[in-house]
């Protein structure tokens, strides 16, 4: 989720209250704050109209900061407005907003990164211009602005590097410097002009249209002009203080934002260069200065305090430039941290520094901004402009949410802001989106056409970011793909649009010069060619654009097909999962109900039994056999429970094989000995046909072969009926490589299965419901382990069967072959097996604690061993190397101890190498007795493995049998001696 | 059984029949003398520690070398939490640790307390 790795290594608490307000301002104020008065405001709305449009759009603001203030209390995350969205719409609108923001956040790092260069342009007579330069969309770039932008850029990146409090502590300062600046330009210019009054401002509105509408148009910036002061939304998870406090920094913020835009066009209103009768002359004719003059703030400011005011009020300038960049990358760096550790950005962005810092996403959005020196401020300005599209999504979702979610609570302050809040982003969404409806200006035509392209990255990072949701997050709404598709149709429909109007615009302008210039020796052959070149010209740039839109539009709709197509998958395979889970849930409802049944008749004759053993009057007699159908049924209930645990050890791939030399023919021939005898009793015929064998010995897991035939021999008798037959056949198909092929098949002429029931008999928890088969108790697990096991071989099993002729299994299983047994080496086996005569003999028994110890010390001493003992492996290692060949007949040593362990005081001894020192036989004693113990135990060259607790008879045949087979010249290593009851 | 110790562990749902039998030899005398060394043994100061310290591998260390005390002395509802405290840190982590261990060193004191009165 969203939030889980708070508290888990996740982002730390540093940041302070002031900090907090600082970051906020920062993202908010940036170069245009210094330019806009004398090119949108003043010529927009005037100086009245300014200030009412700029505190009417700060206060609608606030409303959205209610929002983002009220969810920040319940959703404190780094991811924002995208993890509100997530949690309380989806997660595809949480992808969307996201999308958008990240877009936003972004672009305002690359529109401050290309800021610097415009002081020095501006305000340091070119000073930047140097080197060779290029053009890219009628602007110059270069080499020494480049430089510039980058050495920036590296600054930013060493600031990140420098840890979040280094980063906090400069924004901050930045921010007081940007802050003070203006205060002091603003003190200026009323202290240089004393008699400054409202006379000075007049007109206090621009002309033209209505004085409502200019300030309208002005509120309509807000979007603009304030986007970035919720950025501290994504470091809520780091702030210091009750984040009940932030809709005070919030408001401060934006009243602190308020002041810099109302400020700095107070200072451009109020001094005109000479000639000029007022501000709105001054501004009409803005074209015609260059340099100071033609950037009204500072004109005014230099012009109040001379060349020392424009250097502090260029100090201010970079500052609201450099707090843009640090604020702008902490948030987006949060946002991408936090989509990270959702799951839907690569695991690199959650990477954290030392100090807690989203290094890796600071890092990334600094390599990212390389390019932006490259293409210069115009190309950039396009994507910046679409920043307000994107801060616009994410107050629309803010909005929204906090709506939705107060709802639920009954906050009606909230819903009310809510509601306001998205009513007034879904109002400038459309006049930010549609051209010419908003009267101060549209975006540049190449806007829409990046609009369109980040769209399309959009559909395609949805793309991948579906293919790897496997908890089924996105997908659940078609939402996002909607939203995308529409706006790459309009943008792209939009960008032709505005491009052709542009390219329509230059050859009238061209015809227009072309009839004022005289025709330029005219004729009507050249006009008629002027004229043809002049269509053929829009022709040509038409068809490029809609070539260009033709081939987003495509592409949109193949990622969309592409989506489309996924989801469908994805369906079905959940739909085909979910009948499969139900199918899956019945099955193990009906074993359960079977299993209550088969566990209830043992319990219920151990409890009858035991109660009739408990009456008084009982003889001896009855005793006897009363504990004997206890023992039975205790038997049968523990079959029940070992068949149940196979089966899960088998369904988790706990299950490995153990192979070793077996003789496959003696091992089938001892599953027809086993049941010979019950078959007869029963009065069914059971043979046997296993001659066919070229290679007897292979290596396989004896035992759970020895299982699988047990199981269907089992099955097979009873389920056929008396005076029917069972055959039991080992034959072997060939040999290959030394991997010989056998086949297996137990055949019975018994009840058979249904065709429906055969498809399923190797499933787990099934039994076939039929009068006969209730009455033979089973668990309905034999088949599956049996099938289990021999896939777990790398064989295949198959049943051909009929309802009332009978069922043959057929196993086919390759093996490899095992060497031929030396003659004479069972003798020597079963020498090792027999029993010893402990006495006199002397034994180290090595543990670290006492009363195990002791227990086992008395239980070797009853043995007739003579006991000493070691605390640790240490102890015991030294205990051998110093006592001469033959100390000990025997090590019992213990795993895990203090100061040595028994795995590496057993290599110890082993290095020894001095006959009868090092090769001592050495037991290991655990409490762990897994296939892995048991096999480190060998490895570190013990003998023997008896888990613990000790029990007698185990430790004592253990023991016996290393010992004889130490003195028979061999290793007894054979692995696991007792498993049962281990851990 | 004729020890009263015994056959409170036995109702207890401790495995003492079964212990008595294959470990103890049928000796009873035994079996309690063992039972008694309970109270001085430190692996439960040492898995306390080790809890405080936060390492999962030291509890990991100390619940291991108790859980083969308690399935020695048959002391099996000692035995299971002390297995999931085990099994939890085996892996490295301290999932539901705390709680388990101080249910255990709670249950620890009762069987303490037991032995050391019961004669």
């Amino acid at each position: 989720m969203v939030s889980n790795a708070r508290g888990s290594g996740g982002l730390t608490a540093y940041l302070s209250p002031f900090a907090a307000f600082a970051l906020s301002v920062g993202c908010s104020v940036g170069w245009g704050a210094f330019v806009m008065p004398g090119t949108i405001f003043l010529p927009g709305a005037g100086p009245l109209g300014t200030l009412l449009g700029i505190a009417l759009g700060a206060a609608l603001m606030l409303v959205i900061g209610m929002n983002y203030h009220y969810l920040m209390q319940r959703y404190p995350d780094a991811g924002g407005a995208y993890a509100y969205v997530s949690r309380i719409c989806n997660h595809d609108h949480g992808f969307l907003c996201a999308w958008f923001l990240v877009l936003a956040y972004v672009a305002v790092v690359w529109a401050n990164a290309s800021a610097f260069c415009l002081i020095g342009r501006n305000l340091l007579d070119g000073l930047f211009q140097a080197g060779g330069h290029y053009s890219v969309a009628g602007y110059d770039v270069y080499t020494g602005e480049i430089a510039v932008t980058l050495a920036a850029l590296a600054a930013l990146a060493l600031v990140c590097l420098g840890g979040r409090r280094l980063a906090s502590r400069i924004n901050t300062l930045l921010a007081v410097v940007l802050l003070a600046g203006i205060a002091a330009g603003l003190a200026a210019v009323f202290a240089a002009c004393p008699d400054a009054t409202a006379k000075a401002f007049t007109p206090l509105f621009a002309e033209g249209t209505g004085r409502a509408a200019q300030v309208f148009g002005i509120l309509a910036l807000a979007p603009w002009a304030f986007v970035g002061f919720e950025s501290i939304s994504h470091s809520v998870e780091e702030f210091n203080f009750n984040r009940r406090r932030t809709i005070w920094i919030l408001a401060a913020a934006l009243a602190a934002g308020a002041f810099c835009y109302i400020g700095l066009t107070v200072i451009a209103a109020s001094t005109v260069p000479p000639g000029c009768s007022g501000w709105n002359d001054y501004v009409a004719r803005l074209g015609e200065y260059d340099g100071v003059e033609g950037l009204p703030v500072f004109y005014a400011v230099e012009n109040a305090m001379g060349r020392y005011g424009a250097e502090i009020l260029c100090f201010a300038t970079f500052a609201a430039i450099a707090t843009g960049l640090i604020g702008n990358l902490i948030a987006a760096s949060r946002l991408l941290y936090a989509m990270s550790r959702d799951g839907i950005m690569p695991q690199w962005f959650s990477r954290l520094s030392a100090d807690g810092a989203p290094r890796s996403a600071m890092l990334f959005i600094v390599a990212l901004s390389l390019f932006v020196p490259f293409v210069g401020r115009t190309a950039i300005g396009w994507i910046v402009d679409v920043t307000t599209i994107g801060a616009c999504v994410a107050y629309g979702y803010v909005s929204y949410c906090a709506f939705a979610r107060a709802r639920t609570e009954g906050r009606r302050l909230v819903m009310a802001s809510g509601a306001a809040g998205l009513a007034a982003s879904a109002a400038f969404t459309v006049y930010f989106l549609v051209p010419n409806l908003w009267s101060l200006g549209a975006f540049a035509p190449e806007s829409y056409l990046v609009l369109a392209a980040w769209s399309i990255a959009g559909v395609l990072c949805f793309r991948r970011v579906i293919g790897m949701d496997r908890e089924h997050r996105f997908g659940k709404t078609t939402v996002t793909w909607l939203v995308m598709i529409f706006l790459i149709f309009f943008t792209s429909l939009t960008w032709v649009k505005q491009a052709t109007h542009r390219v329509a615009g230059e050859v009238m302008q061209r015809i227009g010069d072309f009839y004022a210039g005289g025709g330029q020796g005219a004729g009507s052959a050249g006009e008629g060619d002027f004229i043809g070149r002049q269509m053929s010209y829009v022709g040509d740039a038409l068809m490029r654009y809609s070539l260009v839109q033709m081939v987003l539009v495509l592409l949109a709709l193949v990622v969309m097909f592409s989506i489309y197509r996924h989801l469908s998958r994805r369906e079905r395979r959940a739909e085909m999962s979910r009948v499969r889970a139900e199918a899956r849930s019945r099955a193990k409802s009906t074993f359960l109900s079977n299993m209550s049944h088969d566990i209830r008749t043992p319990m219920n004759a151990i409890v009858g039994y035991t109660a009739l053993a408990e009456r008084a009057g009982t003889t001896m007699e009855q005793m006897r056999a009363y504990l004997a159908k206890i023992g039975a049924a205790s038997d049968h209930l523990l079959a029940l429970i070992n068949d149940i645990l196979e089966m899960s050890r088998i369904e988790s791939g706990r299950m490995e094989l153990d192979p070793s030399a077996v003789d496959i023919a003696a091992l089938v021939r001892g599953v027809y000995d086993m049941f010979l005898t019950q078959m007869e009793s029963k009065g069914v015929a059971f043979s046997l046909d296993a001659g066919r064998l070229v290679h007897r010995h292979v290596m396989c897991d004896g035992n759970r072969l020895n299982r699988v035939l047990l199981n269907l021999v089992g099955n097979a008798m009873k389920f056929t009926p008396p005076g029917g037959t069972v055959e039991l056949a080992l034959a072997e198909t060939g040999c290959e490589g030394g991997r010989a092929g056998y086949e297996l098949r137990v055949k019975d002429s018994g009840i058979g299965m249904s065709p429906e029931f055969a498809a399923h008999v190797f499933d787990a928890f099934t039994r076939e419901r039929t009068a006969t088969v209730n009455s033979i108790e089973g668990t309905g697990l034999g088949m599956a382990i049996a099938k289990n096991l021999v896939e777990l071989m790398g064989g295949t099993i198959k049943v051909d069967t009929e309802r009332g002729k009978g069922t043959e299994f057929i196993i086919a299983v390759d093996f490899d072959v095992a060497p031929e047994p030396v003659a004479g080496s069972d003798a020597s086996e079963k020498g090792a097996a027999q029993e010893i005569d402990f006495s006199g003999m002397k034994i180290l028994l090595a543990d670290d604690n006492e009363i195990n110890r002791e227990i086992a010390s008395a239980l070797l001493s009853d043995a007739g061993f003579e006991v000493d003992t070691a605390e640790n492996g240490k102890v015991a290692v030294e205990k051998v190397a110093g006592g001469g060949p033959r100390r000990y007949d025997a090590v019992v040593m213990d795993v895990r101890m203090p100061v040595m362990g028994g795995y590496e005081a057993a290599r110890a001894i082993r290095a020894l190498g001095v006959e009868g020192v090092g090769d001592v036989p050495i037991v290991a004693l655990s409490a762990n007795a897994l296939e892995d113990d048991v096999k480190a135990a060998l490895a570190a060259g013990m003998d023997a493995h008896v888990a613990k607790p000790v029990r007698a008879q185990v430790l004592m045949e253990t023991l016996s049998k290393v010992i004889a087979s130490r003195r028979a010249g061999g290793s007894a290593a054979n692995g696991r001696t007792e498993e049962k009851d281990a851990e | 059984m004729q020890n009263e110790l015994l056959d409170t562990l036995a109702q207890k749902g401790c495995a003492i029949s079964e212990m008595l039998a294959e470990t103890f030899m049928g000796k009873e005398d035994f079996y309690v003398r063992m039972l008694r060394k309970l109270p001085a043994n430190t692996s439960m100061d040492r898995l306390k520690a080790a809890l405080d310290a936060n390492s999962a591998q030291r509890v990991f260390d100390a619940s291991h070398e108790l859980k083969g005390l308690y399935s020695t002395l048959g002391l099996s509802p000692l035995w299971k939490i002390c297995n999931r405290i085990v099994e939890t840190t085996r892996t490295g982590s301290m999932d539901g640790v705390a709680a388990d261990v101080e249910a255990l060193a709670r249950m620890h004191a009762e069987y303490v307390a037991l032995v050391s009165a019961q004669r």
